[in-house]
């Protein structure tokens, strides 16, 4: 990056908050998704919403992309500076800066930390209800870039349902103010378009969440299966019983070997198929029978072994478990990607079996732990990435695994987002008109372009070729993989 | 990639890169950088390694900016060893980059600071004693640093020498004999803390245990280690391996945390070690399953809250039983600390080399502190004892900061 355009980010934001250093600037080279990589030129770390404003003024002038960052656990590449540029990176914006108990909403900066914000009202009885399981280190401002979704979101909704208004710097360097933390807000809903647009129409400086009174009752119910088969069932069953549990998880056996090697070990059973994990919450009232209810059909459906957590800290552990599952690959695995897709509910027990065939066909290890009750898919495909075969065919069966999903009905991302990963597979559920008209909307908000470009709408070019010289479209890709198999076969 | 002298090569592959330990990384937490997170760093190890970075002058910042406080590994869903990646690592630096590190950090960091030579003169009785001074002097510095250690010394007299527990001594067990455990005397504790090791001998002779202290024990190395000299600690190591009849042992006792972690790992650094390693406890670890608890009857009725030393707490996994003793002193008002759990940034000699960063992580502690209105502050580990006594002057707070066996012994009847 040129010197003068240094200057001018240091004088804005003072030296020590920007850095072009090689080594500092590795580190910021990709998100969660470390399969993609893209070295920014600089990365700054503003304080307030006017050095924000600032850096993106200064990016426009120069006509230099930008793009802000969180805590970077996002799964689809969405905070990798896939053209360079400069990373925003927000950790140092994460004061909680007020709280309104009365009204129940709180007004926090972007950088704050999920979980804190729960763990701040909690004396007052309340928290924030969506619970990403990377909530321990997600940032909210990525929270509300990616609609971020979690166990809880069953009953609660996602992200969107809980933000009431925000203030955003747009790439043209004005900030703006929308929504009302009284609830809706007059005229269009501008702040519902800008939730889940993936950092790519305004950089979020300013949140209100709305707080939630803590359940007064909650109960956690493992159960065990045998078979995909009756698993997938009961989840079917007991949404149509009417019943809306709080959450409904499921983990197959994979995962349950990951987890139980991990210090979030919980108790889960190594023997079973996969299993349930199925919370119920609200008044202390009717609670038991719910359960009782929820028991009873797991029973039918084959469950071999069903309990009920006895205490807050076996349900603590329990979650904990299920929550560090996707990290826990790695007692297993170098390395994994994992894949988020949304099917119908009927379609579960057809769709796992079709990724385990997927699964057998390339010889890479799948293992499956996803948020049963909204048909949330998150096969997590194990891999190694020092072995360049692998990369190649571990894309390759992620762009299968979305078609048998897209073909069965279902959306290419239920809450991970699309960013650089899964933006060429938009063709696959858009049309050219679709497109087009999205296009449109980001055009209004982003009218530069130079606010995260690259990502969510198709490029006609892969992450892959950016990071990984030497394949250059999924579609080469595939020709490779198929050369390698029919050459394995022979 | 196997490099010469990292016995675990590759041990970043466990790490699949979710972030989950960011929070839980008290240089992460103040500065907010991804190189200076557990993820950050390990990724820096993995480019090194694969060529894809040098051993720039950032990348040794980074790397000695950790605290090594191991708060990582107790947040990692992946398992992934910290210490043992990151102190290779530092072996590895070192080796690359010869002395001139250190040198440049000490002279960069505590020359121009007369105040900080209080802790500067107190860190080099330490090293002294733990294999240090070879190296030290090979770099010139020792020269350069003794006329204003000794001014330091003169203005700051109050490192009281006292004295500890006899080397090649032997306590009897009172009443009737449960067994016999080793004592490891740690060179700090027993040259400047030496009271806290009487306790510890008096609390275990008391919970009925003949006590050893074997006359060949020599200093842990954990300081040498943490600094990246290996091969200084590998032949502490082994002395302190062989200084031990582990076999006929119960236990091999040690009341800093610090050293304590270091004597568990030494399977890492030495073969042979694993009886050894398998037969040490921390003090708290060991006495809270003795009869102690009918022997505390002095009552102490003061507000004492406890802090976790991180290579207790990280390292050694013990969390429960300090609390556990301390509570069973009659009249104790105990109080638990809001994240006690989190490093107070003294880290050996961390608050030395990282000034500034170890008094922003100092101050986040002592608000914490300071809300738990406590009177006394109870933890087991030397340096972090120094660092709340200078924390609390710092903040002024007035607190008594003592090791829990201190507590203990006084309420023995
Ligand atoms: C172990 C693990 C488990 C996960 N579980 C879940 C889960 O259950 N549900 C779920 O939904 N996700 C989950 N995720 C994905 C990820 O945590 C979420 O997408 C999260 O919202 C990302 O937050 P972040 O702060 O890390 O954002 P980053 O990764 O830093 O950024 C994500 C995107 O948001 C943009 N962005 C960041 N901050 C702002 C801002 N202030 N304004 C505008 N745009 C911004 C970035 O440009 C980028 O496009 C998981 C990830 C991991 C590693
Ligand atoms: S939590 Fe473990 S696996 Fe995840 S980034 Fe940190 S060190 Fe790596
Ligand atoms: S050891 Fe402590 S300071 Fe070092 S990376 Fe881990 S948590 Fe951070």
């Amino acid at each position: 990056m040129r010197r003068e355009i240094i200057d001018r980010l240091e004088r804005a934001l003072g030296a020590a908050a920007v850095t072009t250093d090689d080594t500092e600037l590795l580190v910021y080279e990709c998100d969660a998704l470390a399969l993609f990589k893209n070295k920014p030129d600089a990365v700054v770390f503003p304080a307030n919403t006017e050095q924000v404003a600032e850096v993106v003024r200064i990016a426009n002038e120069y006509r230099i992309p930008f793009l802000p960052r969180g805590s970077g656990t996002g799964l689809s590449g969405g905070a990798m500076a896939i053209d360079g540029g400069i990373i925003i990176e927000l950790q140092g914006m994460n004061r909680i800066l007020s709280v309104d108990v009365d009204n129940r909403f709180a007004v926090v900066q972007p950088g704050v930390v999920n979980i804190h914000i729960s763990q701040a009202v909690a004396p007052h009885g309340l928290y924030y209800a969506p619970d990403p399981s990377s909530q321990s280190a997600c940032s909210i401002g990525g929270n509300v870039a990616e609609n971020a979704g979690g166990p809880h979101c069953l009953k609660y909704g996602m992200t969107t349902n809980h933000i009431l208004a925000i203030e955003a710097v747009l790439s043209s360097g004005e900030v703006v103010r929308l929504g009302n933390p009284a609830g809706e807000a007059v005229g269009m809903d501008l702040l519902g378009a800008i939730v889940g647009s993936e950092g790519t129409f305004a950089i979020v400086t300013e949140i209100t969440v709305r707080l939630l009174p803590k359940p007064q009752a909650v109960k956690t119910l493992l159960a065990a299966y045998k078979s995909f088969e009756e698993c997938s069932q009961t989840v079917s069953d007991i949404v149509a019983a009417g019943i809306v549990p709080a959450a409904l998880e499921f983990m197959d056996d994979n995962t349950i070997v990951a987890v139980e090697a991990s210090v979030y070990r919980a108790g889960f059973p190594l023997d079973a198929r996969a299993v349930l994990l199925i919370e119920v919450d609200g008044f202390s009232d009717g609670l038991t029978e719910t359960a009782a209810e929820i028991i009873e059909i797991c029973r039918r459906n084959n469950a071999y072994d069903v309990r009920v957590a006895k205490d807050e800290e076996e349900r603590a552990r329990l979650w904990m478990g299920r929550k560090g599952s996707f990290g826990a690959m790695g007692r297993i695995s170098p390395d994994m990607m994992v894949m988020d897709a949304v099917i119908p509910r009927t379609q579960l027990p057809g769709v796992l079996a079709g990724i385990e065939r997927i699964s057998e066909r390339y010889r890479l290890k799948v293992a499956n732990v996803f948020h049963a009750g909204d048909g949330n898919l998150h096969p997590l495909i194990l891999f190694d990435s020092r072995h360049q075969d692998q990369v190649d065919k571990i894309l390759i069966m992620g762009e299968e695994i979305m078609r048998l999903c897209v073909g069965v009905g279902g959306s290419l991302s239920g809450e991970h987002g699309v960013g650089c990963e899964k933006n060429d597979f938009m063709g696959m559920v858009f049309t050219e008109s679709d497109l087009e008209s999205m296009a449109c909307v980001k055009r209004v908000f982003n009218s530069s372009g130079l606010l995260n470009p690259s990502k969510v709408f198709p490029t006609g070019r892969g992450c892959t070729e950016i990071g990984r010289p030497g394949t250059t479209s999924t579609e080469e890709i595939g020709r490779k993989v198929e050369k390698m198999l029919l050459g394995q076969k022979q | 990639m196997v490099k010469e002298g990292t016995k675990h090569p590759e041990l970043y592959l466990d790490c699949v890169h979710c972030g989950l330990c960011l929070p839980s990384c008290p240089t992460y937490r103040v500065l907010g950088t991804e190189m200076d997170s557990p993820r950050g760093r390990i990724y820096l190890m993995r480019a090194y390694d694969e060529g894809r970075t040098k051993i720039t002058e950032s990348f040794v910042e980074h790397m000695f900016r950790c605290l090594d406080c191991r708060a990582c590994e107790t947040a990692c869903p992946s398992g992934v060893h910290f210490g043992e990646m990151m102190e290779s690592m530092r072996a590895e630096i070192v080796t690359e980059r010869s002395a001139h590190w250190l040198s440049r950090l000490v002279l960069k960091h505590v020359f121009p600071y007369p105040w900080r030579f209080d802790l500067a003169s107190r860190a080099l009785q330490l090293y002294r004693q733990s294999g240090f001074q070879g190296f030290v002097r090979s770099t010139g510095l020792l020269e350069r640093l003794a006329p204003k250690v000794a001014m330091a010394e003169a203005l700051m007299p109050e490192a009281e020498i006292e004295s500890g527990v006899a080397l090649e001594s032997f306590h009897r067990a009172e009443g009737r004999k449960q067994g016999t455990v080793a004592f490891f005397t740690g060179c700090v504790m027993n040259s400047m803390m030496g009271s806290i090791n009487q306790a510890s001998v008096r609390l275990l002779t008391a919970a009925g245990y003949d006590v050893v202290v074997p006359g060949n024990q020599i200093c842990c190395g954990a300081l040498a280690n943490h600094a990246g000299l290996r091969d200084t600690a590998r032949e502490m190591a082994g002395k302190n391996v062989s200084a031990f009849d582990a076999k006929d042992l119960d236990a091999i006792i040690i009341n800093a945390a610090g050293c304590g972690a270091m004597l568990k790992e030494y399977p890492v650094l030495i073969g042979g070690a694993e009886g050894f390693a398998s037969k040490v406890q921390d003090i708290s670890e060991f006495l809270a399953s003795t009869r102690i608890y009918d022997r505390l009857r002095i009552p102490i009725e003061r507000r004492v809250g406890y802090d976790d030393p991180c290579h207790l707490i990280h390292g050694q996994g013990v969390k429960a039983q300090p609390r556990m003793l301390l509570k069973s002193i009659p009249g104790i008002q105990f109080v638990e600390i809001e994240g006690a759990d989190q490093c107070c940034g003294s880290a050996g000699t961390y608050n030395i080399t990282q000034n500034e960063l170890s008094m922003e992580i100092l101050d986040r502690k002592m608000i914490s502190i300071r809300k738990a209105n406590i009177e006394i502050l109870a933890t087991g580990n030397p340096g972090c004892m120094f660092q709340f006594r200078y924390g609390a002057r710092r903040a002024g707070i007035s607190l008594e900061v003592v090791h829990p066996v201190e507590l203990l012994a006084r309420s023995l009847d």
